[in-house]
């Protein structure tokens, strides 16, 4: 007696495939940053300049951070942290690392899962805010562009 | 000899996907709403907090199915998105009020 056990088998995606979102959002941050790169923002201008700079006269919490990407481009930590320190030390680094992070566990590699807390984003969201009112302050100019 | 039936296959498609399956949902809305909000004051807040917007409402709703274990994180998604797009609408209409006639010489 045999007994044909019909059952459907879920087809296993493949590693490529589910590389794909990862690496197309990688493709495209690596053209920004080619772009920034070439175009220096310190002497060009790439964007309008920023709204709420025009408008009030203060700094963003952004403010800088296309000249940071590009004197980072440029192997200079101390120019992009004189102009954005929080892009340069609490954005991008997080940023590269995590989509490292989604990239590698797309095509395989074993990483550890990577848990983010209610209380971390919030922190993060806090940070973003302290860092926005300090730079304006005076005696901080050091944190302004 | 006793005819041995063979086990009922697991009904296909019926039941909700796994829980955390669809994690990615909240996290996508808190990445693209922190990145609004960062550009938001150029204006680009709105494309970060609209996908901020709609990634938090599909992953709070993921959530109260069962398919995602993060609702918390896409609730912070969904409200970061809407600070986002409100930070990008003002710049946007202080843009057409102005006739975005920025200094173009920095950013």
């Amino acid at each position: 007696m045999t007994i044909v056990a019909s059952h459907r088998e879920a087809a296993p995606t493949s590693r490529i495939s589910r590389a794909v979102v990862p690496l197309a959002v990688a493709a495209a941050v690596s053209a920004a940053t080619g772009y920034i790169a070439t175009h220096n923002p310190h002497s060009e201008s790439i964007f309008p300049k920023c709204i709420f700079l025009h408008s009030t006269g203060y700094y963003c919490p952004g403010c800088g951070g296309t000249r940071a990407v590009y004197d980072l481009a440029h192997g200079d930590f101390a120019g992009a942290f004189q102009m954005n320190a929080f892009v340069t030390v609490l954005f991008l680094p997080p940023a590269v690392l995590g989509l490292a992070w989604w990239i590698l566990r797309a095509v395989g590699v074993k990483l550890p899962d990577v848990r983010t807390s209610a209380t971390l984003v919030w922190l993060y969201v806090a940070a973003v805010g302290v860092f926005w009112v300090v730079r304006n302050l005076p005696g901080m100019e050091f944190l302004r562009p | 000899m006793t005819e041995v039936p063979p086990p009922p296959p697991p009904p296909v498609g019926a039941q909700p996907s796994a829980p955390g399956s669809k994690n990615w949902m909240g996290i996508t809305a808190l990445i693209a709403s922190i990145v609004g909000i960062v550009l938001g004051c150029c204006g680009f807040g709105i494309i970060g907090g609209g996908a901020g917007i709609v990634f938090g409402h599909l992953g709070k709703q993921a959530a109260a199915n069962g398919e995602a274990t993060n609702g918390k994180i896409a609730n912070i998604g969904f409200i970061l998105g809407i600070v986002a797009a409100a930070l990008g609408l003002i710049g946007i209409i202080y843009g057409f009020v102005n006739g975005f006639s920025y200094d173009f010489s920095t950013n």
